[in-house]
C-alpha cells in the first residue's frame, strides 16, 4: 500500500462483513502485522442504522442480500434527539416481518424537549413463535415529530439448512 | 503502520482484545484503539439433534457451547431452530430452550417452538423485561420444558448466537 493519510480515502457508510481490517497484535514482545475480516473481529452480524427525520411516517426495510436466506433480529434502538416545536406525543416504533404481522417489536419514545432511547421489545407473550424468518424486516412508524430518532438494528442473515 | 497492500498480511481469524491495535483517526489526530474497545464478539454454535434425541431432550438435555473459560461467562442473545426431513409434528411439550447447563429447570436464557416442522423459528428471550441469569464458567444446553417431547420425526438443528464476557 502507498504511504497515504486516512483521509485520503473515501468513506463507507455502512460496514460488511467481508471488509478487511488491519491490526497490529503484540506477540512474544513483538508487533506483528495482521488483517483480518469485521465478520470475524465482531461476529456475523449486520448493523441498519436508520436516520428518520420524524416529519412523515416511517417506513424502511431490510432485505436479505440473498434471496431466501433467514433475517434474525438481534435487537434494535432507538435514540431520539427533540427539534425546536416538539409535541410532548407518544412515538411508537415498530419492527415486524414485512408481509406477515406473526409477530413485532416495539419501541416508545415520547417527542419532548429532551432526548430519549428506547429499546425495542416484543409485543407477544414469551414463547410466541418468531417465525416468517423469510420475510424481510419492516422498521415503520405512523407517528410523526419534531426532531429526529436515529434507529440502530442489529440482526443476522443466515443460509437456511 | 505496514506500507504494505492487505494480501502482504497475514490473515487472522482470531480475536485478542489485549494485545490488537487499530489505527484510527478521529478529529484529524491519529490514535491507536485496541480490541478491548469494540463490542464482545458475536460467538455461533450449531448443533444437530436427532428425532431420538429430542424425544428425550427433557430427560437429557445436550451442550451447544462448550463450558467458559475461568473468569468468563457465556450469555446467549438468539438462536434458531430448524428442521431436517419428518412429516409428524412434535407434541405434547413443545417448548424447547437454551439453558445455562447448571440449572436447566429454573434458567431457560431463550425459548422457541417445536411443534411445527414446516416452521423455522428464532430463539427469543425468555420473558420480555428483565433478565434470567447465566452462570459463570458454565456451558449452554438444548432442552425442552416440562417433560419429553412425543410423536414428531424430524431432526432439530439449532443454532445459538452468544457473547463471552469477562467477568
Amino acid at each position: 500500500m502507498e504511504s497515504t493519510r486516512i483521509t485520503d480515502f473515501a468513506t463507507l457508510q455502512s460496514y460488511e462483513l467481508r471488509d478487511k481490517l488491519l491490526l497490529q497484535r503484540f506477540e512474544a514482545g513483538v508487533w506483528n502485522d495482521y488483517y483480518t475480516e469485521v465478520g470475524d473481529y465482531l461476529g456475523q452480524y449486520l448493523t441498519k442504522i436508520i436516520d428518520w427525520d420524524m416529519s412523515s411516517a416511517l417506513a424502511e426495510y431490510i432485505t436479505p442480500e440473498t434471496p431466501g436466506n433467514y433475517l434474525i433480529l438481534l435487537d434494535a434502538q432507538a435514540v431520539y434527539s427533540p427539534g425546536a416545536s416538539y409535541t410532548d406525543s407518544p412515538v411508537q416504533i415498530v419492527i415486524n416481518p414485512a408481509t406477515s404481522y406473526s409477530w413485532s417489536y416495539i419501541a416508545e419514545l415520547i417527542d419532548a424537549s429532551t432526548g430519549r432511547c428506547a429499546n425495542f421489545n416484543p409485543t407477544e407473550a414469551p414463547g410466541t413463535p418468531y417465525g416468517d424468518l423469510t420475510e424481510d424486516l419492516i422498521i415503520s412508524s405512523g407517528f410523526t415529530g419534531d426532531g429526529t430518532t436515529r434507529i440502530q438494528v442489529r440482526y443476522v442473515e443466515v443460509t437456511p439448512i | 503502520m505496514p506500507n504494505k497492500a492487505v494480501h502482504q498480511l497475514t490473515y487472522t481469524q482470531d480475536r485478542d482484545d489485549v494485545n490488537d491495535r487499530f489505527y484510527v483517526v478521529r478529529s484529524s489526530t491519529d490514535y491507536q484503539i485496541p480490541g478491548t474497545a469494540f463490542p464482545p464478539k458475536l460467538n455461533i454454535a450449531t448443533r444437530l439433534i436427532t428425532t431420538a434425541q429430542v424425544l428425550a431432550l427433557y430427560d437429557t438435555p445436550l451442550e451447544i457451547v462448550p463450558a467458559a473459560p475461568t473468569g468468563f461467562i457465556h450469555y446467549p442473545i438468539r438462536g434458531l431452530i430448524e428442521f431436517g426431513g419428518g412429516s409428524v409434528d412434535y407434541a405434547t411439550n413443545t417448548q424447547l430452550k437454551i439453558v445455562s447447563t447448571t440449572d436447566p429447570l429454573v434458567n431457560g436464557l431463550l425459548v422457541g417452538y417445536i411443534a411445527d416442522n414446516t416452521m423455522p423459528n428464532a430463539l427469543t428471550a425468555n420473558v420480555p423485561t428483565g433478565g434470567v441469569p447465566s452462570f459463570a464458567g458454565d456451558s449452554l444446553s438444548v432442552t425442552v420444558e416440562t417433560g419429553n417431547p412425543t410423536a414428531g420425526d424430524s431432526d432439530i438443528t439449532v443454532t445459538v448466537w452468544y457473547n463471552t464476557l469477562e467477568l
